[in-house]
């Protein structure tokens, strides 16, 4: 019988065979490691998540904020090109979801400095990505100012470290260790504790002969200290409520005609709302969760902004080849794409001519004989404009116009472009230039005399 | 609501969303200022300073 026991579970009859009546609590964790911790899976969650899991699911692995795995991927999708987004329904679709009631597996990351340490790390390279950035605004920017921020950063990181007693001799206060469970009684599991490292259970079966053992509860294992139940926060309900409420009189009193409610202004205001959520929340209450929609607002409102209303045209890559000036159009409209529009092949005569170009996303060049009188006026929403040498760049409506002189027998070409989101280029060229532009998966639309031809790659 | 020790997190994304929401409603963003880079750089660097703190403390109410 004995023997039988030792094939099925070794550790545990290992136990049985040398722990003695009174075991020491404190060796048992490191006796049953694997009884204690759940199986560390990268699966979905169904506690706390707001669309598919993912998130609350990676954090869980991690050990982490959801409302930090939460910001990565909208920053991930907004600044990667959508990556986030694809990344996010890949894992939708590849991670199971976990049963319910299964509990959170303790956290995984690596002690560098302490338990906090990963949420530390984060924070120094967000710092220091945020350096890079601004570094780029700076005029005269040296590489030694770089890295003297970078090493400023660490070192306030590492004198946070050693003022805040990681060594056990900081300034810092020690939190008391929890009161210990009576003296007596037998041995049971402790409760899961979620988002923490749970204790290793102890063993609640008869250790031999079949007779429950009562052990000393002198010296217990210290149980690591669970967060405490934070109370319901109404802030908020009271948010979504102040929402609620600013919308609708809005769009009452715009049915009124008191004043004309605009789909931005609409955002903008329960934005507004969500924000001041959030700096009472800072204090009173608790609605971290109204970061996450906060995030969709904001983005919506700057796409509402940034996304000119009149474009018409498909997306891809498109150039515009005029070959002569009756195929000049006096419109040329593009939805999402690259687009050149190349007038180094015309031939300009004394007419005036206006000629405007509208594209929703994506880079446009366009491409003037040298020899022609131009007036240019270009808008970018966001993103880059280079009109004939001059950069500006930015969020927000940018717009600038400049005037370049030409031969005085040929008519003004009066150009004007809008950009939603992209870069702008508005340059002098020759006939070939916009070799340099065209990818090779460019739509070459030619339009001659009695044609139109359309190269595909 | 009851008063709780100050939130740095919730502080610094509220902020940035009154001051989008504020920039963004305008009908004629056209800040010079207030421009992406700008506003994106600082808003990382509050937020990881908000991390920071935020950690730091966790850190600290962990020792036991």
């Amino acid at each position: 019988m004995t023997d039988e026991r030792r094939d099925e579970t070794p550790a545990e009859s290992s136990e049985a065979d040398t722990a003695p009546a009174t075991a020491d609590p404190q060796a048992a964790p490191s006796q049953t490691p694997a009884a204690a911790a759940p199986p560390r899976r990268l699966v979905r969650r169904r506690d706390g998540k707001i669309l598919g899991g993912v998130c609350t699911g990676v954090a869980a692995y991690f050990g982490v904020d959801p409302v930090l795995v939460r910001v990565g991927f909208v920053l991930a999708a907004v600044l990667g090109g959508g990556s986030g987004l694809l990344v996010y329904i890949v894992m939708w679709l590849v991670m199971p979801m976990a049963p319910e009631g299964e509990p959170l597996p303790p956290p995984a990351h690596t002690d560098w400095f302490d338990s906090s340490s990963a949420w530390r790390w984060t924070a120094i390279g967000l710092i220091i990505l945020a350096v890079v950035l601004l570094s780029h605004n700076i005029w005269h920017f040296h590489a030694s100012l770089f890295w003297g921020l970078v090493l400023l950063g660490v070192g306030v990181a590492l004198w946070s470290r050693e003022f805040h007693g990681h060594n056990g001799n900081g300034r810092s206060t020690p939190t008391p260790p929890p009161p210990r469970p009576p003296a007596t009684g037998p041995i049971v599991n402790p409760p899961p504790i979620p988002l923490a490292n749970p204790p290793p259970a102890a063993p609640t079966e008869p250790i031999s002969g079949g007779a429950t053992t009562h052990v000393a509860r002198s010296t217990p294992p210290a149980p690591i200290p669970s967060p405490a139940a934070r109370p319901p926060s109404v802030l908020g309900r009271l948010v979504v409520g102040a929402a609620a409420l600013a919308v609708g009189i809005a769009v009452l009193l715009d049915n009124l005609g008191t004043v004309h409610a605009r789909p931005r202004g609409v955002i903008a205001l329960v934005l507004f709302i969500v924000g001041l959520g959030l700096i009472v929340g800072a204090w009173w209450g608790r609605a971290r969760w109204l970061i996450v929609p906060g995030a969709v607002l904001a983005l919506l409102l700057a796409g509402v902004g940034v996304l000119p209303t009149h474009v018409r045209g498909g997306a891809g890559n498109v150039d515009w080849t005029p070959a002569t000036l009756t195929d000049l159009r006096t419109q040329y409209q593009h939805g999402a794409g690259n687009a050149v529009l190349d007038l180094t092949n015309l031939t300009f005569d004394a007419q005036p001519r206006r000629v405007r170009v509208d594209l929703a996303f994506g880079n446009l060049t366009v491409l003037v004989p040298e020899n022609v009188p131009v007036f240019a006026r270009a808008s970018v929403r966001g993103g880059k404009l280079d009109l004939f040498g001059r950069e500006n760049n930015g969020f927000g409506y940018v717009t600038d116009e400049r005037r370049e002189d030409g031969d005085p027998k040929i008519g003004l070409l009066t150009l004007r472009t809008d950009l939603g989101f992209g870069n702008t280029e508005i340059r002098r060229g020759r006939p070939g230039d916009a070799a340099r532009y065209v990818s090779s998966d460019h739509v070459r639309v030619d339009i001659g005399p009695g044609r139109v031809r359309v190269n595909t790659p | 609501m009851r008063r709780h020790r100050f939130d740095p997190i919730a502080f610094v994304f509220g902020a940035a969303f009154i001051a989008v929401s504020a920039t963004l409603a305008s009908s004629h963003f056209a800040f010079p200022v207030l421009r992406l880079r700008w506003l994106g750089a600082l808003f990382l660097l509050a937020f990881g300073v908000a991390l920071l703190i935020t950690s730091t403390r966790r850190g600290r109410d962990r020792k036991p």
